[in-house]
């Protein structure tokens, strides 16, 4: 297609790059490649870095022309449909997409474990991180397919049990090129009213790893990671833990383990209620175990100070009762003896022995004479007898 | 109690009867005082029990935008 005759002609830059981008147009071809660099911030616009070994590419396309832009990820091996193009304005030359589709199930194999060792590295899968459920579940955001036998399981698992639940469902495509958008803003939705709801339940059947692409992309991800409502997720899946899994606070292997959890969670609650009123009432009751316990020992105490004073009083009488026993038996005694000195004071009285015919013999002074050399003859004594008195003169001696 | 039943009074109740538990286990409690909160708890208790056992769960659509689609 080179014009020869452009061999002897000057161009200006302009028609050079032109002429190079009429060229390569045409050229409709395949190129699979490494994906990096993807940027897709100015919301219109596609561009990455298609690579292998030896060599990189810039590609670009217009956002809605890739409609999967969502689940491609940095590192994803791709097919890049399209065409070559050279930028006129500054020469550059790129590959202009007319569609990007994973290469296999082996490069999207590859993709999930890139992402998920790079979300792993940053924290994202973090037990603690994630966060308890709250005490009771009053009213949960379900987010899954309408008619899905997702929801008609969770929803009639769920039914087996009255918990008093309140379920707001928020319909979603959940796989297609769509599905990553829908879901996302069923989270904003969720977020927005975040204190209405205790738990979001993100719910899917199961599915092979094209299918779960939503589930395993990063946008996901992130948005399951920044919900403002603890996220239960429940994706259906054959083998590798899909990455929504692994960043949800909770999650179940199918919708119905899912509803089998909260159940769960939900009767919990209830014993725990139970458990609770239990608690009060043996508390009170042991309140009035101690009271009364207090009562009686109170009771004792007084009855034992009484009994106490009681013996103290008894032994006070009885030591008491035994003093004056004591005092009047010794009167007694003193009694017996003062009687005892009488008779021996009686029985050595002059008297007593005159009585029994002796005789005291005095002199004129009245004195007692006690031997005949202390009177002289014709000297008067007197005998006295036990009555009366006889006046003698002493003849000889 | 109210009759009126939302969500966060629920969680009010639940939260109401815990510390009132609590309360009974750390503290002393006078009898005649302890009469009336024990009254309260367990009315709390009861009210809990019925809201959670006898309300039927309760679907409601957000939306109906999009196309059913099974997996």
């Amino acid at each position: 297609m080179l014009n020869t005759n452009l061999k002897n002609q000057t161009l200006s830059v302009s028609q050079f790059n032109q002429l190079i981008d009429e060229i390569i147009s045409p050229l409709q071809v395949i190129v699979e490649g490494e994906l990096s660099g993807v940027n897709t911030n100015s919301g219109r616009w596609f561009f990455a870095v298609l690579k292998d070994d030896q060599a990189s590419v810039n590609i670009f396309s217009p956002l809605g022309r890739i409609p999967n832009w969502q689940v491609l990820q940095e590192g994803m091996r791709v097919r890049v449909d399209g065409w070559p193009r050279l930028y006129q304005k500054t020469g550059r030359f790129s590959l202009f997409a007319r569609s990007i589709q994973p290469a296999g199930r082996g490069a999207l194999k590859e993709a999930y474990e890139k992402l998920k060792k790079d979300l792993e590295v940053l924290g994202y899968f973090d037990p603690a991180r994630k966060r308890p459920l709250p005490r009771l579940i009053r009213k949960i955001g379900l987010i899954t397919a309408p008619g899905s036998r997702a929801y008609s399981d969770f929803i009639s698992v769920l039914a087996d049990q009255s918990s008093g639940i309140k379920i707001d469902f928020y319909p979603v495509l959940v796989q297609g090129d769509e599905a990553v958008d829908q879901i996302s803003q069923a989270l904003d939705f969720f977020n927005q009213r975040a204190k209405d709801y205790d738990l979001l339940v993100l719910t899917r059947g199961g599915g092979s790893l094209e299918d779960l692409l939503p589930f395993n992309s990063r946008i996901l991800v992130e948005a399951v990671y920044g919900a403002k409502v603890p996220v239960l997720a429940a994706i259906g899946h054959e083998a590798d833990d899909c990455l929504i899994d692994l960043v949800a606070d909770f999650r179940s292997s199918t919708p119905s383990a899912a509803a089998q959890l909260i159940n769960q969670h939900q009767r919990e609650a209830l014993l725990t209620i139970d458990s609770l009123a239990q608690r009060l009432i043996d508390s009170y009751q042991d309140q009035i175990l101690i009271k009364r316990g207090d009562l009686n020992s109170f009771a004792n105490r007084l009855t034992f100070y009484y009994q106490n004073q009681f013996q103290e009083i008894s032994l006070l009488l009885a030591r008491f009762d035994g003093s004056i026993s004591s005092f009047l038996r010794q009167i007694q005694v003193q009694e017996k003896i003062r009687r005892s000195l009488e008779k021996l004071l009686l029985s050595y009285d002059h008297r007593t022995i005159l009585k029994r015919g002796f005789t005291l013999t005095l002199d004129r002074r009245a004195k007692i004479i006690t031997e005949p050399g202390k009177v002289l003859a014709g000297e008067e004594i007197t005998t006295r007898f036990y009555q009366g008195e006889i006046l003698s003169e002493v003849k000889n001696k | 109690m109210s009759s009126k039943i939302t969500p966060k009074s629920l969680s009010a109740a639940f939260e109401e009867l815990e510390k009132i538990a609590e309360e009974f286990e750390d503290e002393t409690i006078d009898l005649e005082g302890g009469i009336a909160k024990l009254e309260k708890g367990l009315s709390l208790a009861a009210f809990l029990k019925k809201e959670l056992s006898k309300m039927e769960n309760k679907v409601v659509r957000i939306k109906e935008k999009y196309q059913e689609i099974d997996d």
